[in-house]
């Protein structure tokens, strides 16, 4: 039962474009009987090919609905009996006309090729209506859709957090109270807490940015950011050899609150993945005349080239599938909203160079 | 599966304030308590309705879920207020605060993650909130108010918001006067 019904729905479907192409076509051939007819008056004439040109637009549309619209083919139906409708309503009207000036024993030349040509604007106007209806029901659609997932991402992100919370309170509680070769335990549960609130709050942001779109931009001074966020870092990694240049005078440059984040992501990143004993990172600023671009040096191990290539690529690129957390995701994404690039160079002997190119303000 | 109680209602070497703790979620009241018990004395709630009968002159702090089954956590401040309990109330929530905080008359929002030493710091500030005079203690609030909607939205998000705006120019007048410090 279930199967026949999904099968009829397939038919209607696929029949749709069809039998508006078919509308076309019989509309059109009723109107070209009258183009070559050179003893008429050019009013009938022109009639004639208004009407075949409007009966070939449907034969048109018929097509463009079957392989060319990005309509789904669940609205086909739908437009098709707009267009069905829009005809038949054409067909009435001027139909009841010609049969009332019959009636009235005036003449009415070739009344078929009237009517049927006339049927054309019908069947046009019922299909731009049909293909408008559904555009407007199909946004609709999109629109609470959006809602629904924004707003399970709301629970998610708001019991995440909460569970987070709690794991990481009780691993709190617990300091001092663990003996000394337990306490890596402790620590891995205190850090991995907060990482899991640290990525619930990346969604977040990462979805807000999905909202805002291209607004919101403003002049934010890089300079300032990067200071702040390498005071962090030389609280964190008392070891690394952090050394910083600044070649440019007027840092200020078109982005958000989130470029702390994003430098924040690549700072980590550097000296996070970097094996080596003696860690070392260098970023410095520089101004070109449109832009100001930051370097990030770092002695690591490299980057390997599906990172490499998710940083620089569109933003869209599948973070899932790239192996990319989500952190560097987040950079590519937010990078390619403020209109800038990133650069990924080999350092010689050894490291990785990331330039973060960003218009100035 | 039910977690058993960490938290111990009385302490020895408490500072003598009372707190009272409400979230439906009885894991978060139960680590609120075990984060606070050392130095206060903790009542736990798990809804609204509980929290208003455990509510006394007693209690000089609330901390408060914001999204509860029944009374919201909102819902509670202001059916606090009304029996006008000298009390300092913070929300406490995983979920970050809307402009519709702005009508609220909370002391702070505490937005989760929170660890025991911001717990215990803003416990100490809120018990503090309740020494302040009330031109003072309305600036504390508006302050808190504004950080944490700063805190979570966008500029652009604030600019032209009308509850956002009202705010920072109640802040404004309540500084103007030399009312705060």
């Amino acid at each position: 039962m279930q199967f026949a019904r999904l099968h009829d729905t397939n038919v209607a479907q696929q029949a749709s474009p069809a039998l508006v192409g078919a509308l076309g076509v019989i509309t059109a051939a009723i109107s070209a009987t009258h183009i070559f007819a050179i003893e008429e008056p050019v009013f009938g004439i022109a009639f004639s090919i208004l009407t075949t040109s409007l009966g070939l637009a449907l034969v048109y549309s018929g097509y463009w609905l079957h392989a060319r619209s990005d309509i789904e083919a669940r609205h086909h139906g739908s437009i098709a009996l707009w267009t069905v409708g829009g005809t038949v309503l054409i067909l009435l009207t001027i139909s009841l006309m010609v049969l009332y000036q019959l009636a009235e024993g005036a003449s009415v030349e070739d009344p078929i090729f009237f009517v049927g040509g006339t049927c054309t604007v019908g069947g046009v106007g019922g299909f731009l209506i049909g293909v408008y209806n559904a555009r407007r029901v199909r946004a609709e659609q999109v629109v609470a859709e959006k809602e629904k997932i924004e707003l399970l991402n709301q629970v998610l992100r708001h019991n995440i957090l909460n569970a987070a919370n709690i794991l990481n309170g009780r691993a709190q509680l617990l300091r001092g109270h663990v003996d000394d070769d337990s306490v890596v335990h402790l620590d891995a549960l205190l850090v991995w807490s907060n990482r899991i609130s640290e990525l619930t709050q990346k969604v977040r942001m990462l979805v807000e940015e999905a909202q805002k779109g291209e607004t919101g931009l403003r002049s934010v001074d890089l300079q300032a950011v990067l200071d702040g966020e390498i005071t962090k870092l030389r609280n964190t990694y008392d070891d690394v050899d952090i050394v910083v240049e600044n070649g440019s005078t007027n840092t200020s440059v078109m982005a958000d609150e989130m470029l702390a984040e994003v430098f924040e992501n690549l700072l980590d990143n550097a000296i996070r993945h970097n094996d080596t004993s003696e860690r070392e990172l260098r970023v410095s600023t520089d101004e070109t005349g449109e832009s100001v671009v930051t370097r990030i040096a770092d002695n690591g191990p490299g980057i390997s080239k599906e990172v490499r290539k998710s940083l620089i690529e569109e933003a869209s690129a599948d973070f899932q599938e790239s192996g990319v957390g989500l952190g560097l995701y987040l950079v590519s994404r937010f990078v390619d909203r403020y209109g800038g690039h990133i650069r990924v160079l080999d350092k010689d002997p050894r490291g990785t160079i990331i330039e973060v190119e960003l218009p100035k303000a | 599966m039910s977690v058993q109680s960490t938290c111990y209602e009385t302490s020895e070497e408490g500072t003598g304030e009372t707190v009272l703790v409400v979230d439906d979620l009885s894991a978060a009241v139960e680590l609120m308590c075990a984060m606070l018990d050392d130095r206060y004395e903790v009542r736990r709630a798990s809804n609204g309705g509980e929290a208003l009968e455990l509510l006394d002159e007693d209690v000089s702090v609330v901390l408060l879920d914001r999204m509860m089954p029944g009374l919201s956590g909102y819902e509670v401040v202001e059916e606090i207020r009304a029996r006008n309990y000298d009390v300092a109330i913070a929300i406490t929530s995983a979920s970050e605060p809307d402009f519709d905080v702005a009508d609220v008359d909370l002391d702070e929002y505490l937005t989760k993650p929170v660890g025991m030493d911001q717990v215990n710091s803003a416990v100490e500030r809120l018990v503090e909130k309740r020494e302040l005079d009330e031109r003072q203690r309305e600036y504390e609030a508006v302050k808190a108010k504004l950080d944490a909607l700063e805190e979570n939205k966008s500029p652009s998000m604030l600019q032209g918001n009308e509850k956002y705006d009202a705010l920072v120019r109640r802040l404004q007048e309540l500084d103007g006067d030399g009312g705060a410090t």
